[in-house]
């Protein structure tokens, strides 16, 4: 068996400048792929400054917008929401980032689908602040 | 502090993401980690291309439509059915790998791409079980005797796990991490130089973790009711018993440690069905570690699992086999 050549996974895909409602199925269409090097998960302090970034589910994406102040997480919100369920349904989830101040552990295993896209999304959108 | 190259593609249904640890000293180290990176992701791909059943092109789909004959599969199916019967051997039928259609009849029918609903052309027959699938390992053919619709769902996805592990073993990588939507491989240290931190999700809060596990070189996946909730009602979820074509009702979470992703997967899912009791003798006798909490929040673990891999003694599982 081999693995199939590197341009199946090269797929790179931005969600649009200017999404519109009727576009959130194509959008969950696309697969993403980013590559980028980040610190690892030592002493998180955060670069000041507004970040966003997308995060993908099998529901729709999802682009999260996060607020350091002071090296730490102030605000987290969902600020683009592409996903075929209603919106209201993972508005607590913003509140939760803010709370747990990122991810205290490595990995969680047993995530939810639904919340994969605003994780993944606030993840990417640290990663910038880094 | 050591740098972790991260990458992550959108694949079966989920998000993947394959972490690296450590930090390319040259352009060539950058450009062999990005290769091996996106090699290993390119497994979730070719497993899907095989095992989907939401793809009507899929090798799965196009087995599904002949019925009755033997039919001569690639090696990655072979090995993958293989597999699935002989754990709903060892489990009595508690995992099933032949419920397709139940799944789709209980709503779980959408390509998670494109949201077309996906109606397999077969009439469903309630008597069909693993039983009806027969493999010749000589000729590596599978015939199915029955109308069924194989679901390889999570199987599939620790299948991907282990073949992009593998991919990065091969490679010389040591250190890294795997995530497929929770089903995680974990491959030496972090970033950190520490063994992996694993959260395990509660499963009635979302948002907290109900244990916290310190891992290397295993594989963690968990089954949990909570997730992918079907359509029919709130009761009603994507782990279905397959000797009472009921949603499974006796665990809330199951998670398992296992040295491949696709035996955790496949036994987390078992162990769901056969309810906390049975499921730990069960997980002991297959020599894997697991916890299993109950809709009421109890929790049950083997003792490995707490010996082994529990962070704090003050949070761990509260009952042991």
């Amino acid at each position: 068996m081999k693995p199939p050549s590197d341009t199946t996974t090269s797929r790179v895909a931005a969600p649009p400048a200017n999404p519109t409602p009727d576009s959130a199925k194509t959008v969950a269409a696309r697969a993403t792929d980013s590559a980028t090097t980040t610190a690892g998960n030592a002493a998180a302090a955060y670069k000041d400054g507004t970040y966003s970034a997308w995060g993908t589910s099998r529901h729709g994406d999802i682009e999260a917008t996060v607020l350091i102040k002071g090296g730490r997480i102030e605000a987290a919100i969902v600020s683009q929401c592409l996903t075929q369920y209603s919106c209201s349904l993972i508005s607590e989830l913003p509140i939760q980032v803010v709370l747990r101040q990122s991810p205290e552990v490595d990995f969680v295993s047993g995530a939810t689908q639904s919340t994969n896209a605003f994780y993944y999304a606030v993840v990417n959108a640290l990663k910038k602040a880094k | 502090m050591t740098d972790a190259y991260v990458r992550t593609v959108a694949s079966m249904g989920t998000v993947v993401t394959a972490h690296v640890v450590g930090r390319a000293a040259s352009d060539i180290e950058r450009i062999e980690l990005e290769h091996a990176a996106s090699s290993a992701l390119a497994w979730f791909e070719e497993v899907e291309r095989v095992c989907s059943r939401f793809d009507p092109e899929s090798e799965l789909s196009r087995l599904s439509k002949q019925i009755g004959s033997r039919m001569p599969v690639s090696d990655l199916l072979f090995e993958v059915v293989q597999f699935a019967l002989a754990v709903a051997e060892e489990s009595g039928g508690a995992f099933d790998p032949t419920l397709g259609l139940q799944l789709e009849a209980r709503g779980f029918d959408r390509e998670y791409r494109s949201g077309a609903v996906v109606r397999t052309p077969l009439e469903s027959d309630d008597m069909a079980s693993y039983r009806d699938v027969e493999l010749d390992a000589d000729q590596k053919t599978i015939m199915l005797g029955r109308p069924l619709l194989l679901d390889l769902g999570g199987l599939a996805k620790g299948l991907a796990i282990d073949m992009a592990v593998r991919e990065l073993e091969q490679r010389s990588f040591e250190n890294f991490a795997i995530d497929a939507g929770g089903d995680l491989y974990l491959s030496g240290h972090n970033a950190d130089d520490e063994p992996w931190s694993v959260g395990i999700r509660h499963p009635r809060h979302d948002g907290e973790l109900i244990e916290t596990l310190r891992v290397s070189n295993v594989a963690v996946c968990t089954s949990g009711d909570y997730e992918r909730r079907a359509p029919g009602g709130p009761a009603e979820h994507h782990i279905v018993d397959p000797r009472t074509k009921a949603s499974a009702v006796d665990a809330a979470s199951v998670t398992v440690v296992a040295p491949s992703a696709m035996v955790a997967d496949a036994l987390a899912t078992a162990a769901f069905v056969l309810g906390p009791v049975d499921a730990l003798a069960w997980l002991e006798r297959h020599g894997v570690d697991g916890m299993i909490i109950t809709p009421s929040l109890e929790r049950f673990a083997t003792r490995g699992l707490r010996r082994e891999y529990c962070v704090e003694r003050g949070s761990s599982p509260d009952s042991v086999v």
